[in-house]
This record gives structure tokens, C-alpha cells and sequence, in this order.
């Protein structure tokens, strides 16, 4: 059985374990969570329950407790190095697995592990909230005497295998005291649900069919280009907005709200602004782990620009190691940089309306919407796409 | 509907939650029942389940 919001099992394991950690006494409420995750995420795949177990029970929370010790003997500076080397060493984990995802390379284990980590699932997503837990301690105090709250979080279903990426501080206080469940709260979360599953098996199964129908187009026309570029974008929006909506819903039922991930991102008026309301918490992720500590907010204009695109050049990365994730990532750093250059701003609320601001939230979505090209799986459908606009 | 002395807008409000749920599911229940019964039919290969 795989891991997958699609699978029917995944569904009703999820509705169960609601069910058991609403009914479970309120002390016991993080262990039946706990328990309820482990079994699912065991069930799925036990290679991914064995791998973030592991490298959570053996890594994360003793290298917090270490953190913890350094900083009450009042050695800050080797507490600081402590945790920069701890946080390169996820990093280092991160970059052997996705080497070992797309290569079947044959150093560090070789074949046999590049097999194993196949099988692994959210490995990425788990990378990104393990390296937030211990970058956030330099920031706010915590002091986790055991280590199951931080394996719950780490093992939490419904945002295991692609996000929201939720922050530490938020879900350890939900998950010692989480929401109670009422006819309101169901409701609302069932509505998620729906929609979600709505918006990934209806509207993006059928934006996908189109693009694969005018894909499959022997002389690709400007109107086929044009649909295969509106809906590829559609697709990847209904696909990944209902996913969040899954996970959000199911994480209401289990008593944690989980953070939006999407916020109207085709009424931005810029691309700066496009980011901010576009897979949100991952923005966010790069904002407080690498833009700030890197001097984004001291920054000039260069600097701030240099550093746009270095981020979108690494989120392309940690899409794939291909040329053409590559590609994104530099066409959208390129996009951010120049407004960060010409210190383009989006448009204030009180002037929202008419042809100027259509134009613009037009314009937007125009050259994000041709950045999806470069998911296109082969470099020949990319040609295939742009050699349309040639063409009436 | 009246919500304190105030119409609520059909699409918007309550109802409106309830009429669009019953429509996705309804859809839903089309898509899972019919369109992938035959066996030539799949869904695509979601690209972000599996990061």
C-alpha cells in the first residue's frame, strides 16, 4: 500500500485515527496520536516509518538536548556551531537522497540504497520541518524533555508526504492540547476534505487530460500552446491546493490546524506578491531559514536581489535535479530579482479595480503560468509548445 | 435564510456551503463510480505526493 491522499485506505485509517484520538482521555491524547501515526505511516511504508523514526529518535532530539546543555553552560558561540553543523548535516542528508532519487549513483551505498530511499516518502518535507525545529531554538526557547511530541510532529499524517509545512512551536501546542471536535469543526473539515479530493480527482484530472490531448496535437497552433500553458498551470494548482485542502482538513480532525498553503495567488498583482500567496508555508520556510539568517532583511536592493534568485534557483533544485527544474528556478529568480531591482510593488488594496489592475494581475500570471513549461517531463514537449506560437 | 435581520447570500453562506459540498461530492461520486471503472482510465501521476 502506498502513501498516497488518493488511497482509499489512507481515508478511512485517517477517519479512524480521528475517531480514536477525539474519544482518547485528554492525557493520553499525544500518545494515541502518536501511536494512531506510527501505525499508519508503518502500514504505508515502513522503510519511510523506519528512516524518519530513526533519524528523529537518533539525531534531531539528541542533538536539541545537547543544544539545550550548551546554551545552560552559557557556551553560546559552540552552541551556535553545534546547531550551523547539526543543520548541514540534514542538509548533506537531503542532497544524498535526492542524488540517489533521480541518479542511480553509485557511491554512498549504492545501488541498494538508492532502492531503499526510493521508497522513502516525504523525506524532503521532513528535511524542512526537522531543519525549522532546530533552527528555531536560536530563535525561541525550547526545552523538549521527551521525544515523542517531536515524533509526532514529525510523523503527523496528514502532513507527511508533501506539507503544509507546519512550524514545531505551533503543532507542540495543539498536540498537548488539541482543539475538541464539534458538529462545527467536523463540518468545516469535511468540507476540506471534499474539496480537496474535488479539486485533485475532478478539476485537476481533467486539466491534465487536456493538456495531454493538445500535447498530442501533430501541428501544435497558437491556440493549442496558449491552452497547454493555462491548463498545465490550472493542473498544478488544483492539484497541489487540493492536497493542502486534504491535509488541512484532516489535520482539523485530529485537533491541529494546520497553516494554508494557498491564498487567491491569481489576483497578485506581482510575482513577489504571486510567491507570497502561492505555496505558502514553503515561502516562508526559505524566508526564516535562509533569506533572514543569510541578511535579507539588512539588505540593499542587490543583495536582496542576488539572494531571490539564489532561493529560487535552490527551490528549483529541491524540485528535481534536472535542467529543466533548474530552468524554473532561474526563470522565477530572474522574475523576482528585477522586482526587487526596480523595486516594483504590488498594488495597495484601495486600487484593485479596473483595467490597470486586470492588466497587471494578467501579466502576472502570464510569465508564471509560462514558467510551468519547464515541469513538461521532456525538452521536446517544451519545443513542441513554444514552436505553436509560430504558427495561426 | 435571514442571518440577523440580513439575507445570506445563497453561493456565500451556509446554504451556499452546503449546496457547493453536495456538488463536489456529487461529482466525486461520478468521477470514482463511473470514470475510473474502466480500466483504461487512470488518475495522473500527482507530481507532489510524491516528494
Amino acid at each position: 500500500m502506498g502513501l498516497s491522499l488518493l488511497d482509499l485506505h489512507f481515508v478511512l485509517l485517517m477517519g479512524l485515527l480521528a475517531l480514536a484520538r477525539a474519544w482518547a482521555p485528554a492525557r493520553y491524547t499525544l500518545y494515541v496520536g502518536l501511536a494512531g501515526s506510527m501505525l499508519l505511516v508503518g502500514l504505508a511504508s515502513i522503510s519511510t516509518l523506519g528512516s524518519i523514526g530513526l533519524i528523529s529518535l537518533l539525531y534531531l532530539y539528541p542533538a536539541h538536548r545537547l543544544w539545550v546543555r550548551l546554551r545552560r553552560g552559557g557556551s553560546t558561540r559552540r552552541a551556535r556551531w553545534f546547531l550551523g553543523l547539526s543543520m548541514a548535516g540534514l542538509i548533506l542528508m537531503l542532497v544524498v537522497f535526492k542524488i540517489h532519487r533521480h541518479f542511480e549513483a553509485a557511491f554512498l551505498g549504492g545501488l541498494w540504497l538508492h532502492n531503499q530511499i526510493l521508497t522513502w516518502v516525504g523525506f524532503s518535507y521532513f528535511i524542512f520541518r526537522a531543519i525549522q525545529f532546530l533552527h528555531i531554538q536560536s530563535v525561541t526557547p525550547i526545552d523538549e524533555q521527551r521525544p515523542w511530541p517531536l515524533l509526532y510532529f514529525m510523523l503527523f499524517p496528514p502532513t507527511l508526504t508533501s506539507g503544509p509545512i507546519q512550524k514545531f512551536q505551533d503543532f507542540r501546542e495543539q498536540a498537548a492540547s488539541p482543539a475538541r471536535l464539534d458538529g462545527a469543526s467536523v463540518g468545516e473539515a469535511c468540507y476540506r476534505i471534499t474539496r480537496g479530493y474535488f479539486r485533485k480527482a475532478v478539476l485537476a484530472f481533467g486539466c491534465d487530460a487536456i493538456v495531454k490531448a493538445m500535447l498530442s496535437a501533430e501541428t501544435p497552433r497558437v491556440y493549442s500552446s496558449a491552452l497547454v500553458i493555462i491548463f498545465l498551470y490550472l493542473y498544478f494548482y488544483f492539484d497541489f491546493a487540493g492536497y493542502s485542502d486534504v491535509a488541512i482538513g484532516f489535520g482539523s480532525l485530529m485537533g491541529v490546524r494546520v497553516p494554508e498553503n494557498f491564498r487567491k495567488p491569481f489576483l497578485a498583482t506581482s510575482v513577489t506578491e504571486f510567491w507570497r500567496n502561492w505555496h505558502i508555508t514553503l515561502v516562508d520556510w526559505f524566508r526564516d531559514n535562509v533569506y533572514i539568517p543569510m541578511g535579507g532583511m539588512r539588505a540593499g536592493r542587490k543583495e536582496a536581489a542576488g539572494l531571490a534568485f539564489l532561493i529560487m534557483v535552490l527551490c528549483g533544485f529541491w524540485h528535481g535535479l534536472t535542467l529543466g527544474f533548474l530552468a524554473w528556478g532561474c526563470w522565477h529568480g530572474m522574475l523576482l530579482a528585477t522586482e526587487s531591482l526596480t523595486g516594483s510593488r504590488p498594488m495597495p488594496p484601495s486600487r484593485r479595480q479596473g483595467w490597470f489592475y486586470w492588466g497587471r494581475v494578467g501579466w502576472t500570471n502570464a510569465r508564471v503560468a509560462l514558467g510551468t513549461l519547464f515541469f513538461l517531463p521532456d525538452p521536446q514537449s517544451v519545443s513542441s509548445v513554444l514552436s505553436g506560437f509560430a504558427r495561426w | 435564510m435571514v442571518d440577523g435581520g440580513r439575507i445570506e447570500p445563497l453561493w456565500g453562506g451556509h446554504a451556499g456551503k452546503l449546496l457547493r459540498w453536495s456538488l463536489m461530492s456529487a461529482a466525486l461520486f461520478w468521477m470514482l463510480v463511473y470514470r475510473l471503472s474502466s480500466a483504461a482510465s487512470a488518475f495522473p501521476d500527482f507530481v507532489y505526493v510524491h516528494f
